[in-house]
């Protein structure tokens, strides 16, 4: 395809492609490998660091990174590409006034805060709000605007009208000055991604309803772009459990979360297609606003023609062996891994288990396995053999393949190691049931006897470990292959790319916006 | 299941009652619904789970009834009581031993400086100074010094903002990418200030050729120690730095004593060593902290542009507040009668009582470092304790701690004034057994100047107060505004008075000065704490 009439793709990240590891980056990185030649690809990657490094080998098709680092104190754009020069955003800066922010900000963000006060119900007001911002953004400037008084004081108001008042001041629910301080400044940083300018696209696309959404909303606004969100995980189930266990007080979880939800409920709202890995996150995802009929599952894809069955190392050929691929943290449930362990060498008194995975993750929660494997004494069947480089190798080294999670998406790790002929014991969670469907054992989490059952099963029933090994493989080739997932991707590219959308900003309804709009087209 | 064979199902009230305590074990006061969802999930139990398990439908009814116990009582237990009296709390010197601390920290960083003082007094000479130096030596290397200091004072300031930036990262390999930047820059600036002055001189002939040479070469080598030394003063290595300037020293004492150098010679060579010294300890530090911490980063520095700007505000902070510092003296050695020999012309009795003056000032250093101390300890403790409707509370809490900060204050300049006087008139009765003592109060502008110039630091001192709120407020602008001002009215009324009456005088535009930039400054900061709530927020 000539470069003229490559389509061109913003793909929207958050903590992963391209500067960190794991199953959202080696999905990106797939996916752009696999389009090189037929769909160009911009990169906008929300991180942590100004610092962070790419970390993997970006093929041609990849025209652009945008690197937005969420939690610098300084201005992001700082950290964009060169052009256009920092002077231009100084520009911006002598332009702010305080009648700018009072007259043109301030109504928008009054509107910002009547949805955050209702965050599941106001996904409409939501994405005109969001594109309103952006284009203030585009001629004032982001961190005067957001750390100026009359910013703040609305703000305070907000938490005032927001707060029961029939919480006494000693509940633990009553907003100290500190949630207001931390509220702002999260505010400040999530939305960041506004101030970024969209540069010339055909498609969006999001790896989550998040944050990383916002380029997608604007300019579906400003340009008509359809976009889509990739639902590897579901985000907002994510916040819920990692803000809920922080040490943060009551209202600061609150404003967090309502954060979250607002946006998700916003992202979910305008995209075109909601794509999650799998079927599992659809209840999630109708919850906080996703109409079912833009919903369509693709699952994540492997390589069949690298991750193939091998033969075992010579020293484990007579041993049965259970390899498992997980960093050593309490998603993964190593602690139940160990019980079984300690119940089928019960049985079989040489089993091995082998599991490869990072010991570093969670060093606390390392130290509790291995006092465990000890306390058990069967430090001569299980083994934490710490983190391998190819993964590939250790799929081979098992008789079957063991995952004992209490919670998962659609693991990577899981589809490789079917790919490698390894029939399966798994926990019901997630969407490990859709990929393993008749090839393995599914059981119920934290149940090491229910486990256990399954492993000798298959440890012992060598006609039905080899028919399961036999299926496995041939059934991630028929549904889970890398070709398959990228023609699914390219499908829906193409169906979007052909769709004919009305350019959103004429449906805006907020009296805040218009005015801003038209205050830019008189002056700008 | 029809709805008869559900409710056949027992729900299981004490397995309930379990989960509940597992849920809020992990998340305390859950938000909504949902988050005791998500809670649930997270811990293996499935939807397919909770009807057996449980005898709910749905894992949002279970989650929803767990939710309604949590809300109970028994679960929602109060945190810290919130009362209006937190705010009355005494803040006039509520910790001793913390004050102490603090105290003694901030007089760490003198040590380099004691130790000069100390020389002086032992061996007559120092690093750059000699009790016998005439008044055309004394000028040239007072020019020297001073051109020095204001030439390196702004990028001291960004040094100190960028290495502290970085290291607060953990990236000590930018930290040292960006130092030895600044560095470069910073010598390059220096040397290139140095010539200028020199063919200047040669056109405008200020000064003999040879006269100006010492300056110069005083200039550099006192230039690039305070910018080296300012590295490791970020860095916290006190310690590297008064090794080095001992060690130089005593090559000095070396020079004379045992090589017979003369004295130029002896202590170039002193200020040479000790710089070569600091870039060894620098270079050692980095070095060291690199490799302990090491960093698979991309090692990027932001563009030009940026470190300018994030910057250019410290950076003019720091000549005028040299600038300003040495302006009066500038002034009073550019005058008198008869006509002083050339423009610049050393007041040996002016600059007496500055040093004396100078030593009160210094005792205030330790001040300020516990008053920002306390400052910051106080925000970040009433920020978690002030409840949205206590604010003006809160801000009227810091109203009262800086009103008592500025009393402590001048309560300690009053005590180190006294001391450092009395400190030195003990010394008058030796008078006819040391000519050094006797000359020194030879001429009563001596002490003129110092009860002047230590007024003048006094009201200094406050203004740099407010000068440290404001950089903990990330608030550098106003400072630099009212040091601008400032620095005109200090050279203004010293430069009238000075010509007006006698060339002393000029002390009265320290005093001047620093009155004017107290009070600007005082005047913002008044205005930042009674809204105390929105200046902190937005220092980020």
């Amino acid at each position: 395809m000539d470069v003229a009439e490559r389509p061109t793709v913003l793909l929207a990240t958050e903590g992963s492609y391209p500067y960190k590891g794991g199953g959202v980056s080696t999905w990106a990185q797939m996916l752009c490998e696999e389009l090189n030649g037929q769909i160009d690809f911009i990169i906008f990657a929300l991180s942590n660091s100004s610092q962070d490094k790419i970390r993997y080998n970006l093929p041609s098709n990849i025209k652009a990174v945008y690197n937005i680092p969420l939690w610098v104190t300084e201005d992001t754009v700082v950290y964009y590409n060169a052009e256009p020069p920092f002077s231009y955003y100084l520009k911006r800066k002598l332009r702010t006034t305080r009648n700018d922010i009072d007259n043109l900000f301030r109504p928008i963000f009054k509107d910002f805060i009547e949805c955050l006060k209702d965050p599941v119900t106001k996904s409409v007001e939501s994405g005109q709000v969001i594109y309103g911002l952006w284009k203030y953004f585009q001629y004032y400037d982001y961190k005067m605007t957001l750390s100026h008084i009359s910013t703040w004081d609305h703000f305070k108001q907000f938490l005032f009208e927001y707060t029961d008042k029939t919480i006494t001041s000693s509940s633990t629910e009553t907003p100290h000055l500190l949630d207001m301080t931390y509220g702002m400044r999260w505010l400040y940083h999530f939305m960041m991604p506004i101030v970024a300018s969209i540069p010339q696209i055909n498609l969006s696309m999001s790896t989550l309803a998040g944050f990383p959404v916002i380029p997608s909303i604007v300019a579906k606004f400003e340009y008509g772009i359809p976009y889509m969100v990739i639902d590897h995980g579901v985000f907002i189930r994510e916040r819920l459990i990692n803000i809920s266990n922080t040490n943060f007080s009551y209202s600061a979880k609150k404003i967090l979360l309502d954060m979250a939800t607002l946006i998700t409920g916003t992202a979910y709202h305008y995209a075109d297609r909601i794509l999650p890995v799998s079927g599992f996150n659809k209840n999630w995802e109708i919850t906080f606003g996703a109409e079912a009929n833009k919903i369509e599952v693709i699952p994540n894809g492997v390589d069949t023609q690298y991750f193939v069955p091998g033969p075992k190392p010579k020293e484990l050929n007579n041993t049965k062996t259970v390899v498992a691929v997980s960093h050593i943290f309490p998603l993964k449930d190593i602690e139940t891994m160990i019980k079984v362990c300690e119940i089928v060498s019960g049985k079989i008194h040489d089993v091995q288990f082998i599991v490869y995975g990072s010991l570093d993750i969670d060093p606390d929660y390392t130290r509790k396995c291995q006092a465990l494997i000890k306390r058990l004494h069967i430090e001569e069947n299980f083994k934490l053999a710490g983190y391998h480089a190819n993964p590939r190798e250790t799929y081979n080294e098992g008789d079957i393949y063991l995952m004992t999670s209490i919670s998962e998406g659609v693991p990577y790790t899981l589809l490789e190691a079917m790919s490698c002929g390894k029939p399966v014991v798994a926990t019901d969670v997630g969407g490990i049931s859709e990929i393993l469907k008749d090839n393995g054992i599914l059981c119920k989490p934290r149940d090491p006897n229910n486990i256990a059952e399954a492993v000798l099963l298959l440890l012992v029933d060598d006609a039905m470990r080899n028919e399961m090994s036999v299926n496995s493989r041939a059934n991630v080739i028929k549904e889970f292959s890398k070709e398959h997932f990228v023609q699914h991707y390219k499908n829906i590219f193409q169906e979007l790319l052909q769709k004919k959308t009305q350019k959103d900003k004429i449906k805006i309804t907020l009296p805040s916006v218009n005015y801003l709009l038209r205050h830019i087209n008189e002056q700008h | 299941m029809n709805n008869i064979e559900f409710a056949t199902i027992k729900k299981d009230d004490s397995k309930i009652d379990t989960l509940a305590q597992h849920i809020h074990g992990l998340i305390g006061n859950p938000v909504s619904v949902w988050a005791v969802a998500a809670s649930i999930e997270s811990i293996g139990i499935r939807e397919k789970d909770v009807l057996q398990d449980f005898g709910y439908k749905s894992l949002y009814d279970l989650a929803s009834e767990i939710y309604r116990i949590l809300k109970n009582e028994k679960y929602r237990t109060s945190v810290i009581e919130n009362n209006d009296s937190d705010f009355n709390e005494s803040v006039l010197l509520d910790n001793i031993i913390s004050f102490l601390k603090y105290y003694g920290l901030g007089l760490l960083v003198t040590i380099p400086l004691l130790s000069q003082i100390a020389s002086l007094f032992i061996f007559d000479y120092s690093l750059w100074a000699w009790i016998h130096l005439n008044k055309a030596q004394a000028t040239m290397i007072a020019i020297g010094v001073i051109s020095s200091f204001i030439i390196t004072g702004g990028f001291v300031q960004v040094i100190g903002r960028e290495i502290n930036r970085y290291i607060g990262m953990g990236d000590y390999g930018l930290a040292k990418k960006l130092t030895r930047q600044i560095l470069l820059i910073g010598g390059i600036t220096i040397i290139c200030s140095q010539s200028c002055f020199y063919f200047l001189n040669m056109l405008f002939y200020f000064y003999p050729i040879n006269m100006v040479t010492l300056s110069v070469i005083y200039g550099c080598l006192i230039g690039f120690m305070i910018l080296l030394s300012s590295v490791l003063y970020t860095l916290e290595q006190i310690k590297s730095i008064t090794i080095a300037v001992i060690i130089g020293t005593g090559l000095v004492v070396t020079g004379i004593k045992l090589m017979h150098l003369n004295m130029y010679i002896a202590q170039w060579m002193g200020l040479g060593a000790t710089d070569l010294i600091l870039v060894f300890y620098m270079r050692s530090y980095f070095s060291k902290m690199t490799h302990s911490n090491p960093k698979d980063t991309a090692d990027i520095l932001p563009q030009i542009e940026v470190i300018y700007y994030r910057n250019y505000r410290y950076f003019l902070y720091g000549i005028l507040y040299f600038s300003f510092i040495f302006m009066d003296r500038i002034i009073a050695w550019s005058t008198g009668k008869p006509p002083t020999s050339f423009i610049i012309w050393f007041n040996t009795p002016y600059e007496l009582g500055m040093d004396w003056a100078l030593l009160g000032l210094i005792a205030t250093v330790g001040v300020l470092e516990y008053d920002i101390h306390l400052f910051s300890e106080r925000i970040q403790y009433f920020q978690k304790r002030a409840t949205y409707d206590q604010i003006p509370k809160f801000n009227a809490y810091f109203m009262k701690l800086y009103k008592h900060q500025v009393l402590i204050l001048i309560g300690m300049n009053i005590i180190s004034v006294m001391a450092a006087y009395y400190a030195i008139h003990s010394l008058k009765p030796y008078g006819n057994e040391y000519p050094l003592i006797k000359d020194f109060f030879a001429s009563p502008i001596t002490s003129n100047v110092f009860w002047l110039a230590s007024l003048g630091y006094i009201f200094f001192s406050i203004g740099l107060l407010h000068t440290l709120y404001c950089f903990t407020l990330a608030r550098p602008g106003y400072v630099v505004f009212s040091l601008l001002i400032s620095l005109i009215s200090n050279f203004s009324i010293g430069f009238i008075m000075s010509r007006l009456i006698s060339p002393e005088y000029a002390i009265t535009g320290l005093v001047t000065g620093s009155v004017v930039f107290a009070l600007l400054t005082g005047w913002y900061i008044t205005k930042s704490f009674h809204r105390m709530d929105y200046f902190y927020f937005s220092a980020y």
